[in-house]
């Protein structure tokens, strides 16, 4: 019920909504969840019914028939063995008539009678017993005395002695003896039949039965439709069978179990006058497939069974049908079983189904409809009830109609209220940094929500109140109040909402005692007035009000609203101050960073140079000290060279007298060898006097600056540097040659240097350009290349700047970094000493605090820059 | 259960039914080859036999007959002919037939009735277990040749001579027929028949066995006349000759035999070999006696004959 009731709600408030009437709710579905629910019932009870009377009729027609079966079984096995009994008695007489008729030739008289008649009366009985083929007559000694046959010629007192034959001393002592059947031509089956006659001396009759006739009468026997009989003798072997080539082949049955036990049986040897009653019960055989009963009698006289054999199927054929007349009733029991329970079940389920769909339209809403059930039981009462209890629910319904309207009202409200704070949140967004728009919808929508006539927001600046925006005022009060510096005091709303620091509500402009500006009031049609003020921090820092027109007090929850507004306001206010406020810091703090960064940049380079130039002291130390060790035997070596060319003149002079006395092969041997000695002192003199340029220029460059500084004008320093190095260069090599280009800054300024150190650099760097262009030229480049030398200065008001640029071989990047250590050099040995550009360095950085950078491409140019700073 | 199913296996349990009982089986052909002319009386057993059984002809079964008409030299004709015509089953009419068919039949199991020595002439390994694919009913193997003579003699004590007559070409089929008859009583041998009678007339033989052949019957009409002509007493092996006017006959009832041959043919169409079947031997044996023409002959029989007679013509 309770999932109806939500339904029910739930369709009430759509109805609501959509068209606002009730009825619209009697439409709709009834729930999905009923359908299975009626079936279940249905099925449930109608399985119920036909499983009950389905039991009751199964286990009465099963136990029908299992008592049928056993009843059936035993009376079967009665009927068989009367058949084997009747077929017993049948073979009985068959050969009782044998006897009977062989009876009358046995007696004493008979015997002594003529030959003819006595052969007379053989034929006559043979003619009356065709089973008999032969017959034969013997005395009292055995001897035969006349023979007749079917076949054979008779034969007359042949005297053939069979005394010792069994069958004739058998026959004296039981009056009549039966031989064991035996086949005659392979295949005939016959019995030799012995009868003693009465009287003294009696003779003997003996006969050869052929078998064979008895299957006249086994076929005779009318056993069921498909059943027979057949006889085995005491061994088993078949006598008579209804299919006579099994006993014209000598078969043996003593196999077949039922022939075997029968065989037990009659061994037991219970002596039961002929035909015995048959005392075995009905056993099943196999046969071709088929499953045979079987009963059997004996014949204890002859030693032979009688076997009846009837099939299975037929033999249980009354079972059978009377099983399918249970099967049909118990059939026929079951469907009327079925359409009674349908009927029952339709009638108990049909007011059920009423009720339910009663029930499912009063839950889907329709209160008006009454449940129709007219069983008068205890279904009428349940639907009685429930028509009664749509009644209260309706009645309840209308009431609850009522309430959802309202909250529904306000939940339309609220979210007329969400969404208006939403916009001035999305609105407040929009214009980080303008106000006008947030505070320009938080007026209109306070006019919306409050139903206000108008609204307006006044800031606090400077200690006045000053309107800044508002929302349906006339132009002429909108004029009035942003011309108005409004003050703290209760003479105005906006003053009275400044000192009090709360909403203040004026019921009626015109009324109110205290209001001063009446005529603005007239002039802007408010009556109903409210303030609310904008706190931050609980300091005030403007007013937003709302006015009617009409004198309509503001309801508490308008005040809450527009305090909500003024909150809004207030944030938005708030907002764009410290948006500004952080956009100022920011730009502050961006400068700063710049300014750091800068500063960053110069210490690290400073640092770089600070590293490089102590590597650079450290070898220039290392240098001064060994060129100081070097200098000190260097001066012996030259000294005493020069000393040694003065001796070597003066032993010269002095030994002229003497050369003369000697042979010109002496004195020209002599004087070649003082001229080598001569010569090798002036070889030791120029290289002594090389090393000491070496030394003295290592000297030099641990020596540092040594002149005095003074300003001179670049330019022309550099433009005769650059004459020096080339005139310098011609001079070694005639052939020199290349293009220079100067691009002086006319306007640089004289820069404090020390000039011959500046020179020094200049020169090396130069000579340094000429050597790498010219051997770029010789290296093979075609004839369009023309060396290069370009020099440029450049002044900032900091430093002076020269640069020095040549398209000679280049410089590999990989020994950049040794290009300032002394001793590195890339010349031929002898060419260079390695130290030019490592004295170029000291002097620029050391002496003068500037710097040399190197910029180059292989096989394409170098470009030396040098900075000198004006203030080292 | 829904309706649609029940109604659905209703309707399985009926078809299923029908696929059987549409399946037909060949109607079976049988032969049956006899050398006699006046077959109908023997076919008719056979006829009788079959309906015993249940047979219908032309429904259950097919009957195909063919009669050499006593002329032994058709009978191979006759019996390609019925084995062409796809036989299931040949059924022969005694020896020379049953020879033919043997020949001619390949495997087609054959029924043979009224054959001599079946075992002898080579038909069956024995008459338990015949062995090939010919069974049947055969005559007894001792024959009946002494009891016929002994009958003779009691007719006609006094014959002066007793001769025997038989078929054309049978002699060499018939050998134990000639061992008998010579331990039993002299031996005359003849083809020609009024040549043999009237020589045996001429000889002063006053009795005559004719021994079983089909030819006789076939031509039972001139064979009784001539005897008759020649005051000549003769006992035959079929009944049919006595009808017709012999003086005596003793022997297996050959329509009898056709009748029962049916048996076989019942068992090899229900799957038997015909190998596997028992040969069997006639148990019963018909006398007739024609008193008229003992009359005609001045015969006065003896009750002791008149008693074994089964039929006695007045």
């Amino acid at each position: 019920v309770s999932r109806y009731l939500d339904i029910n709600l739930i369709g009430a408030r759509r109805s609501a909504d959509i068209s606002g009437t009730p009825a619209a709710v009697a439409t709709s579905q009834p729930p999905s969840g009923s359908w299975p629910a009626r079936r279940g019932l249905f099925r449930k009870y109608l399985l119920l019914f036909i499983g009950l009377v389905s039991a009751a009729l199964l286990i009465n027609a099963g136990i029908e028939i299992a008592f049928a079966y056993r009843e059936n079984q035993a009376m079967l096995a009665r009927l068989q063995s009367e058949k084997a009994d009747a077929a017993a008695q049948r073979i009985a007489q068959f050969i009782g008539e044998i006897e009977r008729q062989m009876g009358w030739t046995t007696q004493g008289q008979w015997a002594a009678g003529s030959v003819d008649q006595r052969r007379f009366d053989y034929v006559r009985l043979l003619r009356q017993v065709p089973a008999i083929t032969e017959l034969r007559q013997l005395d009292a000694g055995g001897k035969e005395q006349l023979k007749v046959s079917r076949l054979a010629m008779d034969v007359v007192a042949s005297g053939t002695d069979f005394s010792r034959d069994p069958l004739f001393s058998d026959a004296l002592a039981h009056k009549i003896s039966f031989s064991p059947v035996y086949f005659r031509n392979e295949s005939e089956p016959y019995l030799t039949i012995a009868i003693a006659g009465s009287g003294r001396n009696p003779g003997v009759t003996v006969a050869d039965v052929n078998l064979k006739l008895i299957w006249d009468v086994i076929r005779g026997l009318q056993i069921g439709r498909n059943g027979y009989a057949y006889v085995v003798d005491r061994q088993g072997r078949l006598i008579a069978h209804p299919d006579i080539s099994l006993v014209l082949r000598n078969t043996s049955f003593a196999m077949l179990p039922q022939v075997a036990a029968g065989l037990r049986e009659m061994g037991g040897g219970t002596s039961v006058p002929l035909p015995s009653g048959s005392n075995t019960n009905s056993t099943d055989m196999k046969n071709s497939g088929m499953r045979m009963l079987s009963a059997h009698a004996t014949l204890p006289a002859l030693g032979w069974l009688v076997f009846v054999v009837v099939p299975r199927a037929e033999a249980l054929e009354p079972l059978y049908e009377s099983a399918m007349r249970t099967a049909v009733v118990l059939l026929a029991g079951l469907v009327l079983a079925t359409l009674v329970a349908l009927f029952m079940v339709r009638r108990m389920v049909g007011p059920i189904r009423l009720l339910q769909a009663g029930t499912a339209r009063i839950g889907a809403g329709d209160l008006d409809s009454r449940i129709d059930v007219r069983t008068g039981d205890e279904l009428e009462s349940l639907a009685d009830q429930f028509n009664t209890m749509a009644g209260q629910l309706r009645q309840s319904y209308s009431g609850l109609e009522r309430k959802v309207a309202e909250r529904t009202e306000e939940l339309h409200e609220s979210l007329e209220y969400q969404t208006a704070i939403s916009d001035v949140l999305r609105v407040m967004s929009q214009s980080i940094t303008d106000i006008a728009p947030a505070l320009q919808t938080v007026v209109e929508m306070a006019v919306r929500l409050c139903h206000a006539s108008q609204a307006s927001i006044f800031e606090l600046e400077n200690g006045v109140y000053r309107w800044k925006v508002g929302h349906g005022l006339n132009a002429a009060y909108r004029d009035i109040e942003a011309g108005t510096d409004i003050t703290v005091g209760s003479d105005t709303l906006v003053g009275r909402v400044a000192v009090t620091g709360h909403a203040v509500h004026i019921a009626d402009a015109l009324s109110d005692p205290c209001y001063r500006p009446t005529n603005e009031a007239r002039i802007g049609i408010v009556r109903s007035m409210l303030g609310i003020p904008l706190l931050r921090e609980g300091v005030p820092v403007g007013v937003i009000t709302i006015a009617r027109a009409v004198v309509e007090p503001f309801t508490e929850r308008e005040v809450e609203m527009l305090t909500v507004f003024a909150d809004q306001a207030v944030i938005a206010i708030e907002n764009v101050r410290l948006f500004r406020e952080i956009e100022d810091k920011s730009v502050a703090a961006e400068e700063a960073s710049r300014t750091i960064e800068a500063a960053y940049r110069e210490l690290k380079a400073a640092q770089a140079n600070l590293i490089q130039a102590e590597k650079m002291a450290s070898l220039g130390q290392l240098t001064a000290g060994i060129a100081h060790e070097i200098k000190n035997p260097l001066n012996f070596v030259n000294n005493f060279a020069i000393l040694s060319v003065e001796l070597l003149n003066e032993l010269k002079e002095a030994a002229a007298p003497a050369l003369a006395l000697l042979n010109n092969d002496q004195r020209a041997e002599i004087g070649e060898v003082t001229g080598m000695l001569t010569s090798n002192l002036e070889k030791i003199t120029e290289h002594g006097q090389r090393a000491d340029g070496i030394v003295r220029s290592m000297l030099e460059h641990s020596r540092g600056s040594s002149g005095e500084r003074r300003e001179v004008d670049l330019n022309t320093l550099i433009d005769e540097a650059l004459n020096l190095a080339y005139h310098g260069a011609r001079a070694q090599d005639q052939s020199f040659n290349i293009t220079l280009e100067r691009d002086y800054d006319a306007d640089i300024a004289p820069i404090e240097v020390n000039p011959q150190d500046m020179t020094r650099v200049f020169l090396n760097i130069f000579s340094n350009g000429f050597y790498a262009a010219t051997r770029r030229a010789r290296n093979g480049e075609d004839a369009g290349f023309v060396p290069t030398l370009k020099v440029t200065t450049r002044d900032s008001c900091e430093a002076a700047e020269v640069r020095v640029w040549d398209n000679g071989t280049g410089i590999p990047a990989e020994i950049r970094d040794k290009l300032f250590q002394p001793f590195f050099t890339t010349k031929p040995t002898g060419e260079g000493t390695g130290l030019g550009l490592s004295i170029t360095y000291d002097i620029v950085t050391k002496v003068h605090g500037g710097s040399i950078a190197v910029d180059s491409n292989v096989g394409e140019y170098s470009e030396f820059t040098i900075r000198l700073p004006r203030k080292p | 259960m829904r309706r649609r199913d029940l109604m659905l296996l209703c309707v399985a349990a009926i078809g299923w039914r029908s696929p059987a009982s549409a399946l037909q089986e060949p109607i079976p052909r049988i032969a049956l080859l006899s050398p006699r002319s006046d077959a109908e009386e023997s076919v008719n057993a056979f006829r009788r036999g079959l309906r015993e059984l249940g047979y219908v002809e032309g429904n259950s079964i097919l009957l195909e007959i063919r009669s050499s008409r006593g002329d032994n030299e058709r009978l191979p004709g006759l019996a390609t002919e019925l084995v062409s015509l796809k036989s299931a089953v040949v059924v022969t009419n005694g020896g020379p037939a049953s020879c033919v068919t043997q020949d001619a039949a390949g495997s087609i199991p054959i029924v043979m009735s009224a054959v001599d020595d079946p075992v002898g002439l080579g038909f069956a390994q024995s008459l338990v277990h015949p062995g090939g694919n010919l069974t049947g009913l055969s005559n007894l193997p001792e024959g009946l040749v002494g009891k016929r003579m002994e009958m003779l003699l009691e007719a006609v004590p006094d014959p002066g001579c007793v001769t025997g007559l038989h078929g054309h070409g049978e002699q060499a089929g018939d050998p134990l027929y000639w061992r008998e008859i010579s331990t039993a009583a002299q031996t005359l041998r003849t083809d020609e028949l009024p040549t043999a009678v009237s020589q045996i007339s001429r000889e002063h033989c006053r009795a005559v066995m004719v021994m079983s052949s089909a030819l006789y019957v076939s031509a039972r009409v001139q064979l009784v006349a001539l005897p008759a002509r020649h005051w000549v007493a003769a006992i035959y092996d079929n009944r049919l000759i006595v009808d017709a006017g012999g003086l005596m006959s003793y022997g297996p009832d050959t329509n009898d035999m056709l009748r029962r041959a049916t048996t076989y043919v019942d068992k090899i169409l229900n799957g038997a070999k015909p190998g596997d079947i028992p040969i069997e031997q006639p148990t019963q044996f018909e006398m007739a006696i024609n008193l008229r023409t003992a009359k005609t002959l001045g015969l006065a029989l003896p009750p002791s004959l008149l008693l074994l007679a089964d039929e006695v013509t007045e």
